[in-house]
Parts: C-alpha cells; structure tokens; sequence
C-alpha cells in the first residue's frame, strides 16, 4: 500500500539543523495493524503527519499504491488523503460547537456526497458505533472515552483504506482505552490498514507488526529482523 | 491610588496596545474637539462685541420671498424714529474705495455707517472720535475712520495721522478717527471684503426714494426686549407705512435677527450635520476600543481568576479595568487636542476664505472643558462593557489548568460591536455621498455663460473724477476695452456692473409695459450695466433679437435686453421685441421708457442652486456708471494676461486701481466652495470612519482567526481545502457585513433627511448614493476578512493539532 524510501524530515534550529527523521525505509502492505513505539521525540508522531499528508516539507520518495505522492502538489496530496485516510487524535480534536452527529459529517462535507447520502453514511455509522442516542450532544456532554468513539467514528465515516491513530487512547483510562483498541482490531479485521502511534505495549499487542524509533531512526521492525541498527543510535 | 500605578503598569507593559488604543481615541477626539471649536466658534460663542447679546439686524422680506432683502435710508430712518425696543437703529452698508497717496493705488473695502455707529458698538475711537451727526449731509461727509489695520499698514501707525488728509476715489478725506485694535469689522457676510475704513452714509429721508434699498440696518434691543417684541413692534411701524406708501411696501413683514444668528444662519445646518457626522466617527473609534480591550481581556482572564480568588469584589475589578481606560481615554484626549489644534487651524485656513465666520474660531476653556467631558464620557463607554464581562466570570472556572476554553463565554457581543462599526460607517458613506453627488449635480448645472480662458477685475471709477451718467466713465470703460481687445492672446473683451456668481447682487424696480403687478408688488429684476461686448464675451446666448451694438449711445433712443424668464413672466404668449420697461434713472432724474431689442438666455446670478429671477440689461453707453467688472476672453489660460490688462487700466489713469483678480473658473469654483467644503469634510469623515470600521471589522475576524485556529486545523486535517476555510472565515464576516449594511441602510434612511437643507436635486433616500455606499462599504469589509481568511487558509494542520 505504503512505500518510504529514504524519507527525511528536518526544523531549522539556529544556524543548524534539527533532525526529526532520519533515512526512513518502510513498506506497509494492505491489511497490517502497524504500531510505532519509541521514547518522546522519537520521530513517531512526525512520521505519522507524514503518512497521513499532513507535512510537506520532507525529503525522499512516498509512494502509495503506485502513485508518486513525492511528486504531486499540495492539493493533490490532499485531494489523495480525503480519499484514503482517517485520522484518530489522542485529543480526539472535535469541534465544541458542533453535536455527535455534525463531528461525524465533517469529513463528508469537504466530499462531492450528496445531502442524502451523507445522512444515510451518519446514520450508519452512529448506528455501528452505538452512538445514536448521543447524536445531539455537544462534546463537551460526553466521556473521555465517548469522544474518542466519536473520533474514530469521524475518521472512518468515509471508509478510507488507512487509518492513523496518535496516541488514540492517552487520555483514556485502561478499561476505556480496551473497547478503542477491541473497537481498531475489527475494523482491521474488516479491512482497514491501521496505523497507530503508541507508548502502550498493551495497545501495541493489538497490532501484528512493531516498528521501534529512536532519535529519528527507525531501529527495529517486527516484520524486518535483518534490520541494522544505524551507528549514530547505538553510540548513543 | 494602587489601582491606578497598577494601571500604568499595565499600559506601559504592552506598548502596541497602548499606542493603537490611544492613536484611535485621539483621532476620534482630536476630530470631535475640531469640529465642536467651529461649532462653538460659529454658533454658540458670543462675539467679540460689547453686549453682544442684544445687536440684532434687521431685513425686509423681498418680493420673491428673500427673508434677508435690504433696506432704504430712508426705511431705516423711519424705524429709528418710531420704534420703540431699540436704544438706536443705523444704517450701514459696503463701500469700496481707491485710496491714493499712500503708496501704490489701491481698492480698499470699506463700510459706510449711519449716525451712531460706533456709540452702538459700544466703542470709542482710539485716536480721535467718531462721526458727528452733521458729518452725514452730503458735502460734509468728506471724513473717514481708520480702522487699527489700515492705520498700521498704509500710515504706519502715523499718531498724528487725525486731521490728516486722504485721497479716496479722487475726493479728499479728512480722517477723524482710528478704532482701538481689537474692535473687529462686521463680517464679510454683511459687508463686502474685509472692510478698513468708515465713511458716512451721507443720505437724507426722501419719500421717494423707498425703493432704493441698497443698505442694511443694525440695532440695539433696549435691555429687556426680546427679538420677538422687537419684530412685532417693528411690524406696527412698517403697517403704517404700507398705508402711506402701498407701493412701496406690499407687505409689513420686517424680519428682526439677532446678529450671531444672522451671521450663523447659513452655516448652522452643515455643522449640526458635520457634529452628527463627528460623533458617529467617535462612537466608530469607541466601538473599536471596546473590542480591543475585550480581546486583550481574554488574556487577561487568569489574572482576573485570581485577584477575585484573592477576595476582589466585583466592583473593585471593576474599579480597576475603568481606570485603565480612564486612562487610555485621557491620553487620547490629551493627543487629541494636539490634533485638534492642527485640525481647526486647518479647517480655518481652508474655509475662512469661503465661510468667513471661520475666523472666530479658536480652541478655548468651553472646548478644552468638551474634550475633556468626551474623554470622560468615551473612556467609560468603551471601558466599561470590557470591565463588566471580565468581572463576570464564574469564579468556579477558575485557575483549572489545561482549561482548553481560551474565549470569553460568548462572541456575539463582540460581533454585534462590529455589526454596529459597519452600520454607523454606512450612515456616514451615505452622508457623504449625497453631498458629493449633489455637489457633482450642482457642478452640471448651466450657470448660463462660458467661464473657461475668461479673465475678470474689478475697476472702480472715483465719482469726482469720472461722475455717473456722464461722459466720462463711458470714454474711459470704451478706450480700455478697444486697448485690451487688441492685446495679444485677447479674443473679446467687455464690461459687466455686476458679475454674475459674484458676492455682489443689483436690482432695481422696473416697470414692464403693459404688466399689471399686485399692488406692492412691483417686479425687482436683476439689473446688469453692460458693455457691448461683454455679452458675446461671457458667451451669454441670445434668444431673440440682438445684442447691444455700438449704435446703442447716448444719443440713440433708450434700449434693454430682457432675459428669457422676464420675457416669459411679463409678456407671456408676446413678442417681447419692442415692449418697453421703465426703469430707474440716476437720481432726481425721470424713468425714461426704454424699448426692449433682444431676449437672453437666463443667467445664474446668486447661486447655481438658486432658481433666476428676471434680468434686465441696460448699455453702459446709456448708464454710465463708473464701477464695473472687465471681462476678457483669452486665447490660453487668462491670469497669464492679469497684467497686461492691469498695465492697460492704469494707461487709461495711473491712479486708477483694480481688484478682485480671477478667473470666471475661479468665481464659478468659488461660489460652490462652501458646499465643496462641507462635502469634503464629511468625506474626510466617512473615509476616516470607514478605516476605523475596517480595522474593526480585520480585528473581529481576525481574532476569531486565532481562535479557531485549532478548528481550522482539524477542519484541514479533516480534508478541507484552501477554499473552503476561506468561504468559511470570509462567511462569518460577510454574516456580520449583511447585518451591518441592513442596520445601517434603515439608519441612514431614518438620518439622512435631517440633510435635505444641504442637498441639490438629490432626495436624500437616493437609491444610487444608497447602493454605492454600500457597494464601497462591502468591498472594503470584504478585504478587511479576506486579509484574515488567507492566514487561516495558510494555517498548517500539524502545528494548529499540536497545540494540544
């Protein structure tokens, strides 16, 4: 589905520069439940923003299903990301102003879908997620681990191929943060390629393959044992 | 004492806001202290005359309906004798002179005053004395006073310049007199030019000459008589004098005004208009501040949280908050007199050459004590919402860390200041805009002749030298137009008694053949003396007939042309040609018949916006008068020829001066400057109110931009597109910008009739100045959201999420 080839990403800091990834190779294949784990700043949650299309400023080649993503423009980028991905926040990011059921429609709205059909994919989807009756409420009335069904709800309304997840259950609390992970399992079961960003070794035991970061390499990965760990990591 | 360094310290801490907060308050301030000074200078500041309060003017009502119609001598004379609610009635009027002698020779405005002038002043000469009541026969009123500028710049403060002698137009003059320095003239709006020196009016009562009514006349009400009493008891006298004299008076009304008023009278609609104008624009700036000081509150909720944790009261939050933009209100006004200064000085230099009564105004203690209400009273208008709402947060949301709410409870008041910025800009836009458009209206109108390449000055014969009705004035005016006509660059050259849209006016009782009028109802055309070229010259387009020729003299049988409306109101469905009208001689001469040759077209004599009366024209051949006006119609622009023609005036007599140098373009310009003026200061206004609105407008957007910040980011992350968050940020402001124009279009329907007085062949619900004003507002709303939107359309998804 997914492949990285010698993917950089760097800050500018001072004079010098900040390396926040550093000659990432990584092929994702239809169907994994992929976990990135590793210390903070070790380049997860960037290389997450960068599958998810959300960072444009990095070097190297990004190819998904074939297309060069490395070479389009930042519209077709985006154009290609509302089409296949969903995108699950530890903060669960949903609009105060807006109840259950409009959250869940906003990622409709930005598609050519009609009026009906967006009802009918909500509805559906509160239906899957046994959120009915909580369709009016405003964030703000439901549970940590009620908003973080919402998100998830939100990010797969539109069926994408892949769904990122950062930290989906840092603000839960264990037995909430069980249902998402039971909850990511069946959608993978059903199809999804999920892709999640985590410091749980529970939550990882959800996924099939481990990828571990450090300092902006990737050092390990589950389904690749011949992986050589870079010299700059293990001096350190 | 603590709360208000405290305040200090906060101002001080955060520069920009200060700097904006005050700059906005001293503008709006600065404008408000300007204008209210012309108010307070115009309308409300007493005179600089001794018991001001009871002079008064009085004016008779004309036969077309002019409430300020001037007066005989010998009307005067008769309500000095039988009124009784004056202490004394005089007569005055302008008289301009050639002095000669002192230096080169010069026309000097001046004033011709009845006996008791300057006793009714309450003024004593500061050199010499007044006139004596023997000084005002003819023959003996060869005497003259100085006033303290004359005296200084044409006898360099000569002490004994008293009982010197004078030449003024070729007579001499005994001066008896010099006024003290701060003794000011009447205003130009009474007399012509700022007037220098005094003269006798020198006439007697004489029945039969009622009808010449070229003078005004000023009283003193008796204390304890209002200006009511006076004009009734004024009444009693002129109905006694309709009776005695029924052609004469068709009517007893008299009209008494006190002579502020008189002088204000012209100007007091245009500055309620520019005071409403004035305070719209400070309620724009207050509107503003409010805002900015309720999004810089919301930084300062924490703080807030905590002195009331600490046991602040409401009110001593309060207390706090209000001083701060007690203080800011202060500063600003503080500044905004600094610009008020400049700004009247200004508003002075710009108009006192077109509203004369400019010169009175001056920053003074009623101002500053207005300025320094207004910072008050704006300091606690746009200090004390913000205190309030600050005040009024729940204490239990207090001090809760990663509390993610970073906005007050609610923006719709916030909003709502913006929807009212939009609205009053929009009453100001319309304001300005029908004054612009009946101005532009005004400019269309057909003043009947050509101003362009045409060069005018003013020439006044001294009647000793060159005595009315004979030959003299006649050869003088014929040889320097033959001169100047053969001038290099000259086209056509003539001479006219009265330019039309000049400050001068000329009518004379006139009887048409055959026209019946009401009894007292005599008609009083507008009387030109003209050249026979003069016609041709200002491009004046005859109807019928012809012009005066050459052959129209002295000796040749007595003509007239009449304009186009006489000839429609006296002889309707008639041939005009060879009807006769009588028209006065000079004095103690008969009215001889004279037959009417021609019909032109009518002539914009008082104003472009007045309708024309009937005109009559006469030939200087046949009326020779010695002060008219040289017309000259040149080849390229005609001030390059000003001297030339001036060198050619003073060929025919060295001591001959002229003035009043302009081009017909320039007298045009100058008799719309008034209304140019009171147009482009409102404009000043509306674009001034208009940048404060749009900063307003940027301000809610944009701080609603910031806000969202983290909503944009997830819409983005969402799949929102670049368009999207545009039409999102642009939408909410275009929601604010359609209440805004609807609120403001009912408001400006509502005010603008207030300006009907002020405007020209425009109803001041025009639907075109609406609909462009609109139009203006909303484009430039739309850029004040669109500057904002593009940042949030800017706004990267990644940083705006990891805010969290």
């Amino acid at each position: 589905m997914i492949q990285l080839k010698n993917i950089e990403r760097s800050y500018k800091a001072g004079s010098g520069q900040s390396w926040v990834l550093r000659r990432i190779n990584l092929e994702i294949r239809d169907g994994e439940f992929i976990t990135f784990m590793g210390p903070s700043g070790a380049g997860k949650s960037s290389l997450l923003n960068i599958l998810a299309l959300l960072d444009d400023a990095w070097q190297g080649e990004y190819w998904f299903r074939d297309q060069a993503v490395h070479e389009m423009k930042r519209k077709q980028r985006a154009e290609l990301a509302k089409r296949n991905i969903g995108m699950v926040f530890q903060s669960y990011h949903l609009l105060d102003d807006l109840t259950v059921q409009e959250n869940i429609d906003l990622p409709l709205s930005y598609k050519d879908i009609p009026r009906r059909e967006r009802q009918s994919l909500v509805a559906d989807t509160l239906d899957r997620f046994q959120i009915v009756a909580k369709k009016d409420l405003y964030p703000s009335q439901l549970s940590g681990g009620q908003q973080q069904l919402v998100g998830i709800a939100r990010a797969v309304i539109h069926k994408p191929p892949l769904l990122l997840a950062d930290e989906p259950t840092g603000n839960l609390h264990s037995g909430q943060a069980k249902e998402i992970m039971e909850l990511f399992r069946g959608l993978n079961q059903q199809g999804t390629t999920i892709v999640q960003v985590t410091h749980s070794e529970a939550n990882a035991g959800y996924g099939s393959r481990i990828i571990q970061l450090r300092d902006g390499w990737l050092i390990s990965d589950t389904a690749n044992p011949s992986l050589t760990q870079p010299a700059e990591v293990s001096a350190s | 004492m603590q709360d208000f360094r405290y305040s200090l310290r906060q101002l001080h801490k955060s520069p920009g806001f200060t700097a904006v907060a005050v700059l906005t308050l001293a503008l709006g301030i600065g404008a408000n202290t300007a204008v209210f000074s012309v108010a307070n200078g115009v309308l409300l500041r007493d005179l600089p005359y001794t018991d001001s309060q009871r002079l008064a003017l009085l004016w008779s009502i004309g036969p077309n309906g002019d409430n300020r119609d001037q007066l005989s001598f010998t009307d005067i004379d008769d309500y000095r004798a039988q009124n009784h609610a004056f202490e004394n009635v005089v007569a005055f009027g302008g008289w301009t002179g050639t002095l000669t002698g002192t230096g080169d020779p010069a026309r000097i405005p001046g004033m011709q005053v009845g006996n008791g002038y300057l006793s009714l002043m309450r003024v004593n000469p500061m050199l010499g004395r007044d006139f004596l009541p023997e000084e005002q026969i003819e023959g003996k009123d060869q005497v003259i006073i100085l006033t303290y500028g004359l005296w200084q710049s044409r006898f360099a403060g000569d002490a004994g310049v008293v009982g010197k002698q004078v030449s003024l137009s070729g007579k001499p003059y005994t001066v008896v007199g010099v006024t003290p320095k701060d003794f000011p003239m009447l205003p130009v709006t009474l007399v012509d030019g700022p007037a220098q020196f005094y003269r006798p009016v020198a006439e007697k009562h004489d029945d039969r000459q009622r009808l010449s009514r070229h003078l005004r006349a000023i009283a003193r009400l008796k204390p304890g008589v209002s200006i009511p009493q006076a004009a009734s008891d004024l009444e009693v006298v002129n109905r006694g004098l309709a009776k005695q004299f029924p052609d004469e008076y068709s009517t007893p009304d008299i009209r008494v005004v006190k002579l502020r008023d008189d002088i204000a009278a012209g100007l007091r609609p245009q500055i309620l208009v520019l005071l409403g104008a004035i305070g719209f624009l400070l309620l724009i700036a207050c509107t503003n501040l409010s805002n900015l000081l309720l999004a810089r509150a919301i930084g300062r909720q924490k703080e807030v949280r905590i002195r009331s944790a600490l046991g602040a009261s409401r009110a001593r939050l309060v207390q706090q908050i209000l001083i701060e933009s007690m203080l800011i209100a202060l500063c600003g006004g503080t500044v905004g007199i600094l610009l008020a200064f400049g700004g009247t000085k200004a508003i002075v230099a710009i108009g006192a050459r077109v509203i004369p009564q400019l010169v009175n105004v001056s920053l003074d203690g009623r101002v500053l004590l207005f300025t320094i209400g207004l910072s008050l009273a704006t300091g606690l208008l746009f200090g004390l919402v913000p205190a309030l709402r600050l005040s009024a947060i729940p204490l239990s949301d207090t001090l809760k860390e990663g509390t993610r709410t970073s906005s007050l409870p609610h923006d719709t008041f916030r909003s709502g200041l913006a929807v009212s910025e939009i609205a009053l800009s929009l009453v100001l836009l319309a304001g300005a805009g029908l004054l612009l458009r009946s101005f532009s209206k005004l400019y269309g109108v057909d003043p009947g002749f050509r101003s362009d390449r045409t060069l005018t000055m003013d020439i006044g014969l001294p009647s000793a030298k060159y005595p009315e009705g004979t030959e003299k004035p006649r050869a003088f005016y014929q040889e320097l137009l033959e001169r100047i006509s053969r001038l290099p660059g000259v086209e056509s050259a003539g001479a006219v008694s009265i330019l039309p849209l000049g400050t001068n006016f000329d009518t004379a009782g006139a009887e048409p053949e055959g026209f019946l009028h009401d009894p007292g109802k005599m008609p009083y055309p507008e009387r030109y003396v003209v050249t026979p070229g003069y016609l041709r010259t200002l491009g004046i387009r005859l109807v019928r007939g012809r012009f005066f020729a050459d052959a129209d003299n002295q000796s040749a049988p007595l003509v007239v042309l009449v304009s186009n409306t006489a000839a429609q109101r006296w002889w309707p469905d008639q041939d005009p040609i060879g009807r006769h009208v009588k028209m006065p001689g000079f004095e103690d001469r008969p009215q001889p018949w004279r037959t009417v040759v021609g019909v032109v077209a009518d002539v914009k004599q008082a104003s472009l916006d007045a309708p024309t009366s009937a005109q009559v024209y006469l030939p200087h051949a046949q009326y020779s008068i010695g002060d008219l006006t040289v017309v000259v119609r040149t080849k390229s622009d005609p001030l390059n020829l000003a001297d030339e023609v001036r060198r050619q005036v003073m060929k025919g007599d060295p001591e001959q001066a002229v003035s009043n140098i302009a081009s017909m373009e320039q007298v045009l310009s100058d008799s719309i400057s008034s209304r140019r003026f009171s147009a482009a200061l409102l404009g000043t206004l509306a674009v001034l109110g208009l940048v404060l609105a749009s900063v307003g407008v940027y301000g809610v957007i944009s701080y609603g931009v910031s806000q969202r910040t983290r909503e944009i980011g997830i819409r983005m992350a969402l799949g929102a597109g670049q368009g999207e968050v545009l039409s999102l940020v642009v939408g909410q402001g275009m929601k604010l910008l359609l209440l805004g124009i609807a609120v403001g279009t009912f408001a400006a329907w509502l005010l603008t009739p207030v300006m009907s007085g002020l405007l020209f062949a425009i109803r001041p619900s025009d639907p075109l100045t609406f609909a462009s004003s609109t139009l203006f507002l909303a484009l430039v709303a739309v850029l004040a959201c669109y500057i904002p939107a593009r940042r949030a359309a800017k706004v990267d998804p990644m940083v705006a999420l990891r805010s969290e």
